[in-house]
């Protein structure tokens, strides 16, 4: 009797060849196997957010709360009736209230934790590498951390230098507005080798964790093959 | 000197002629005129037209000119076409007779009937109008009768001298054609009648309205020389009509009238369209949107050419026959081991130092696609701390995040509370981080889930494959609640972006990729079997190297060659 298991496998199996015939060409295997993710996926997040959003955190706290904490919820409700009224034409623009409140909330809530989660900490590193406890709390290293302070605010200055687009600076400089001031050029020149060395880090990943996914599959393949084998 | 004019063409014939030579007519009741004296020496040269014939109507003006190099081109399709040559000699013999005078003969002498065509012509145009502006017209044409007719009874004492000969341009959508009564019968100094005419019209005497220059016949006579008849005859649909209606009265007492008139095809001029270059760049933008939405947009699909179809076929063979003998041959042999890093020690640290029964949050933030990296990066971090987790917390940021939880966890026996899923990372961490800090909800709002805003955890480790999702929840707790350690458990994609917030001291350690995975477990001599998956790790870095190497010497240069870096 063949398992449920095996039925997956086979499953699998069938649809890793039909992604991997892309690399053949794009025919209309590939796109069966890509119109089933994404139908899978939509009819997955439906189910979710139902079960894991509006269910708990909006159907069930209504019909369980007093009515003051009814009227809270009530705004939630209405944001939502409001953003389902972008479907009609004649009432597109009552979509807008919820959409430019998610938008503000999304874009304050993003910018406080760039600023006091990443900006702060980061500028407060870079000070603390010149920290002279620091440097001079091995004296053993004491070389190696000025070097390692050294390479961190040459990479911190080159790559803000290459990411300036200065405009005052152009227009105190008239005589020519195209050219970066010699020492942004220098630093920016700087500020592309580190830049240059991060991306290919990050392209190794990329390329390390791809390479990892499609080990899996073959392993799982050939799991299953030397099961369907061994059975026979 | 006399002379006598027909009344039917108007030529000039000598006084002892009894028929006219140009057209015969009987020239027995016509009375001899004089001709007007001649200019005087010295008069300026450069005025073509003298004071006393500044009202003199535009037409004839325009025969004036033609005096000293007449030109007519009569055009074959109606309207008669005047070039006009401006090389008039000033010292040139005008005789006794005044030179429109004399261009008019001159016509009359080498014409059978130049003035009769003309009429003709004239009268064949008339009858091609129709409508309102037909009425207008004959409207009009019996009320310049009416006062030719008053003109010549008050005449009857006071003839009127040739030049006083007038003509009146109008335009036939001028408002009131009707004369109005109280019309002064004498001005001294101007053509009597011509002068009612304009007031009657409301048009402004030449010389005293602002755009007499615009009125002039001469004007109009210039500008329909720069336009080819051809030009207005594909001006047919225009309603605009203009008439020049012209009189002659040769003698006081004499009912002898000539009317020129001519009706003009409307004269199209086409408008000055001035914009501004924003202006027609939106236009060129327009129509270009335009021609694009109207245009077939056939659904595009790649060109394969055989020889790289054939290419990525032995790629992928070597790749998947390399990755599979190195996966199933069963051997133990390694190109090297890895060394774990230093985030990784220090995560492996973070979990020996936590205290027994600790409530410990897991936020899980990644693909399916990951699935399997992520787990045997968490799996020895997880391992280690089996023994002193009290409550198990378990937060989504990722659709797949509470499958993959129960996927994770299961296999490592752990019971797990859900916090929640949430659809927008930085909501989720956002609402986590302030439970941590504050420890309780807003008054009056409804109670949340069990575990979401009001526990106090021990530590939160982010399991992330890309760097965004981690460094949300980063921002978020390190900033609210930066006494709670954060550690991360991410793929290799994410390790590089995310080691400035180890370097920083905001995460206590990150463990990430394969190699920290098998470095960890060589480290606890873990019974994981990762051995065959690292050595066809190995061989698919090295696979991919060589690819990249050989694609670098034989891929085709054109495009790094003959394009420059950079946009535009």
């Amino acid at each position: 009797m063949i398992s449920g298991a095996v039925i997956w496998g086979v499953i699998g199996f069938l649809l890793t060849v039909m992604v991997l015939s892309y690399l053949i060409h794009d025919s209309v295997f590939f796109r069966l196997a890509a119109y089933l993710l994404i139908g899978l996926t939509a009819g997955y997040l439906v189910v979710l957010l139902v079960n894991r959003v509006l269910l708990p955190h909006l159907i069930w706290p209504m019909a369980d709360a007093n009515w003051s904490q009814r009227l809270w919820l009530l705004i939630p409700i209405v944001l939502g009736l409001l953003l389902l009224l972008g479907q009609i034409p004649r009432l597109a623009t009552l979509s807008r209230v919820p959409l430019a409140y998610l938008a503000g909330l999304s874009a304050a809530v993003a910018i406080g934790g760039a600023v006091f989660g990443t900006m702060v900490p980061q500028g407060q590193a870079v000070l603390d590498a010149f920290d002279p406890y620091r440097i001079y709390a091995e004296p053993q290293l004491v070389g190696m951390r000025i070097l390692d302070a050294g390479v961190m605010i040459l990479g911190v200055v080159g790559t803000l230098s290459y990411f300036h687009f200065g405009q005052p600076l152009k227009k105190l400089n008239r005589t020519n507005e195209n050219k970066r001031p010699r020492i942004l050029q220098v630093f920016s020149r700087i500020g592309e080798v580190f830049l240059g060395i991060t991306l290919g880090a990050v392209f190794a990943g990329v390329f390390s964790t791809a390479l990892l996914a499609f080990i899996d599959r073959i392993a799982v393949l050939g799991e299953l093959i030397g099961q369907f084998l061994g059975g026979l | 000197m006399a002379y006598l004019i027909c009344p039917e063409c108007g030529a000039h014939n000598p006084l002892e002629e009894e028929q006219c030579r140009i057209c015969q007519a009987s020239l027995a009741d016509v009375e001899p005129v004089e001709e007007p004296a001649a200019p005087e020496d010295g008069e300026e040269e450069l005025d073509l037209f003298a004071e006393e014939e500044k009202d003199l109507p535009d037409l004839l003006q325009g025969l004036k000119l033609d005096d000293v190099d007449v030109e007519y081109e009569v055009d074959p399709e109606g309207l008669p076409e005047i070039n006009l040559n401006d090389d008039l000699g000033p010292g040139e013999e005008s005789g006794q007779t005044p030179e429109w005078l004399d261009a008019v003969r001159k016509r009359a002498q080498v014409e059978d009937d130049s003035v009769g065509d003309l009429i003709k012509r004239v009268e064949a145009a008339k009858e091609s109008v129709s409508g309102e502006g037909k009425e207008k017209n004959n409207d009009f044409e019996s009320w310049i009768q009416k006062l030719r007719d008053e003109a010549r009874d008050e005449a009857a004492g006071n003839p009127i001298a040739p030049e006083e000969l007038s003509v009146q341009a109008v335009e036939p959508e001028m408002p009131e054609l009707e004369p109005e009564p109280e019309i002064e019968p004498e001005e001294e100094g101007h053509s009597d009648w011509l002068t009612r005419v304009r007031k009657a019209h409301g048009v402004m005497d030449p010389e005293e309205g602002p755009n007499a220059a615009s009125r002039s016949l001469l004007d109009w006579l210039v500008a329909l020389e720069d336009n080819p008849p051809g030009d207005q005859e594909s001006s047919d649909a225009s309603d605009e009509t203009q008439e020049i209606e012209t009189g002659w009265e040769k003698l006081p007492h004499e009912d002898i009238t000539r009317q020129i008139k001519v009706v003009l095809e409307p004269r199209v001029t086409p408008q000055a369209l001035s914009l501004t270059r924003e202006e027609s760049d939106h236009a060129d933008l327009l129509s270009t949107i335009i021609t694009d939405e109207k245009a077939d947009h056939p659904v595009a699909r790649r060109t394969y050419k055989l020889g790289v179809q054939w290419l990525n076929m032995l790629f992928l063979l070597i790749l998947v026959v390399g990755i599979s003998l190195a996966l199933f041959s069963g051997g133990t042999a390694s190109l090297a081991q890895p060394l774990p890093s230093a985030g990784a020690i220090a995560l492996v640290d973070l979990a020996d130092a936590l205290p027994e029964d600790v409530d410990l949050l897991l936020v899980f933030d990644y693909q399916p696609a990951y699935a399997s990296e992520m787990s045997l990066v968490a799996e020895p971090v997880l391992t280690g701390l089996a023994g002193r987790i009290g409550r198990l917390y378990v937060a989504s940021s990722a659709a797949s995040g509470p499958l993959l939880a129960d996927e994770l966890l299961a296999g490592l026996g752990f019971t797990t509370t859900d916090v929640g899923y949430y659809p927008m990372a930085s909501y989720g961490a956002f609402g986590v981080a302030t439970g941590l800090s504050t420890g309780q909800t807003a008054v009056g709002l409804p109670e949340p889930p069990p575990a979401m805003l009001s526990r106090d955890y021990d530590a939160v480790l982010v399991l992330s494959d890309n760097f965004e999702g981690a460094q949300t929840w980063i921002e978020q707790i390190t900033a609210r609640s930066p006494e709670t350690p954060v550690g991360v458990l991410a793929t290799s994609q994410a390790a590089p972006l995310l080691q400035p917030y180890f370097e920083s001291g905001q995460i206590v350690g990150v463990l990430s990729g394969f190699s920290d995975a098998v470095a960890l477990g060589d480290l606890s001599d873990s019974d994981s079997d990762l051995g065959p998956r690292w050595r066809a790790y190995q061989v698919g870095v090295l696979i991919l190297m060589g690819a990249m190497i050989l694609g670098a010497i034989f891929a085709p240069t054109k495009r790094s060659q003959n394009k420059p870096r950079g946009g535009k």
